[in-house]
């Protein structure tokens, strides 16, 4: 009797947990799946008032893109925490640009109490955000250094996976760009994008996903993570395209506030000076010409005359129409017509 | 026969417990989240990421940080 006993307590033990096991798995399932999909603000920081700077406090703030949903189906939201001292509200309506997060700030009853708005720049070897800040009747400048994020292998995975998405053909021609595919995302759709998310959460390094990764950040600028891999990117190779790109990202910011371009790096300060210099040119009427190698200046159309005042980077020629040679009213339709008569008379 | 019984008894009870078990959490997932639960969710997220990505700082060890980036 007892050994019966015994026999029937094992079953029903083993049963047990095997039910747990298999409804724990099931329920994981149907569990709500969150994400990091883009980076805004993330760190510490200080607000001080405006009108007195013996009043300020610490703070802290989180913005990002969340992807959020239930089996197949995703939304992205745009939310945010931003802690005053030791108070904590959360961000609403929140809108990340190309190096610049603003908001408007709710308290836990759900009022709306202030408002935050931040540019970022470079300086030294990180990135930080310099702004305002209104709160509960209080004005603040405030300045935050962007946290450095250890993002997820996964997280950097399903970002390619929904750039596929997004951009089947350059999805493809950036593997290609790196030697070869590892599925073609234009024919094999979703099984493809599947198939890239498991690679490259596999091997992040590989260099089909880390072409996929620049492929993905150039229009993806307002993404934090982004910036940042860019970032040491061209602190070793400003002949990156990106790195325009960027240094015009963090133009906005360096030209509201001079003063921080004292502090910003080197890398920053010299595509800064290429894109004035070619701002020069266009802003005369005129077109950089494009130097073909480190002799070759470019070459001006029919039509253009070669402007030497005005310079270009990379020194190209500055090309300007020969009917404006002030640039006023000078645009490359001119151009394109007088290149078609063969005279630019 | 006392036995087999019993093992019977055992694997039947083991089986009902199994299955309901399943049943109660098989199916597809219940519609959509509201767009208050996705949003809970995101600040949850967020959360999250600020607790494991930022470093709390003294106001001495942030004014150095601030003043070592220039």
């Amino acid at each position: 009797m007892k050994k019966i006993l015994a026999l029937v307590m094992a079953l029903l033990f083993i049963g047990v947990i095997g039910v747990s096991a298999t409804a724990q798995q099931v329920g994981a399932q149907n569990a709500v799946r969150a994400r990091i999909n883009k980076m805004g603000a993330l760190g510490n920081g200080i607000a001080v008032s405006e009108s007195d700077p013996m009043d300020f406090e610490i703070i802290k703030i989180g913005i990002a893109g969340v992807k959020v949903g239930l089996a197949d189906e995703e939304t992205e939201v745009l939310a945010g925490l931003l802690y005053f001292g030791e108070d904590k509200y959360r961000l609403k309506d929140v809108v990340m640009g190309e190096g610049t997060v603003s908001a408007d700030i709710y308290d836990s009853d759900d009022s709306q109490v202030g408002s935050i708005s931040l540019d970022s720049y470079p300086k030294g070897d990180k990135e930080m955000w310099a702004g305002t800040l209104t709160l509960n009747g209080g004005s603040y400048n405030a300045y935050v250094i962007q946290a450095a994020r250890n993002v997820k292998a996964a997280e950097k995975a399903w970002k390619l996976s929904d750039y596929c998405e997004e951009n089947p053909a350059r999805c493809g021609t950036a593997m290609r760009a790196a030697g070869s595919i590892i599925c073609d995302p234009e024919q094999e759709g979703e099984t493809c994008r599947n198939r890239i998310r498991t690679f490259c959460e596999g091997s992040p390094e590989d260099r089909r996903c880390v072409a996929l990764r620049m492929a993905y950040c150039k229009q993806n600028l307002d993404d934090a993570d982004c910036r940042a891999e860019y970032m040491e990117k061209c602190k070793e190779n400003l002949g990156e395209e990106i790195c325009e790109k960027l240094g015009e990202v963090y133009n906005n910011a360096l030209n509201k506030r001079p003063q921080l371009m004292n502090n910003a790096p080197g890398w920053v300060k010299t595509i800064r000076e290429r894109i004035r210099t070619r701002s020069q040119c266009e802003n005369a009427g005129g077109r950089c010409a494009e130097a073909q190698t480190a002799v070759d200046v470019g070459t001006c159309n029919e039509g253009e005359t070669y402007n030497e005042n005005l310079a270009c980077p990379n020194g190209g020629w500055c090309c300007m129409p020969e009917e404006d040679s002030n640039g006023n009213g000078g645009n490359g339709n001119q151009t394109g017509n007088q290149t078609g008569n063969g005279n630019g008379d | 026969m006392k036995m087999a019984a019993a093992f019977l008894l055992a694997v039947l009870i083991v089986a009902a417990v199994f299955i309901s078990g399943c049943v109660q959490q098989t199916g597809p997932p219940e519609g959509e989240l509201t767009s208050e639960e996705a949003e809970n969710q995101a600040y949850l997220t967020v959360e999250q990421e600020m607790e494991d990505a930022i470093e709390s700082m003294t106001l001495e060890e942030l004014e150095n940080e601030l003043l070592n980036q220039g």
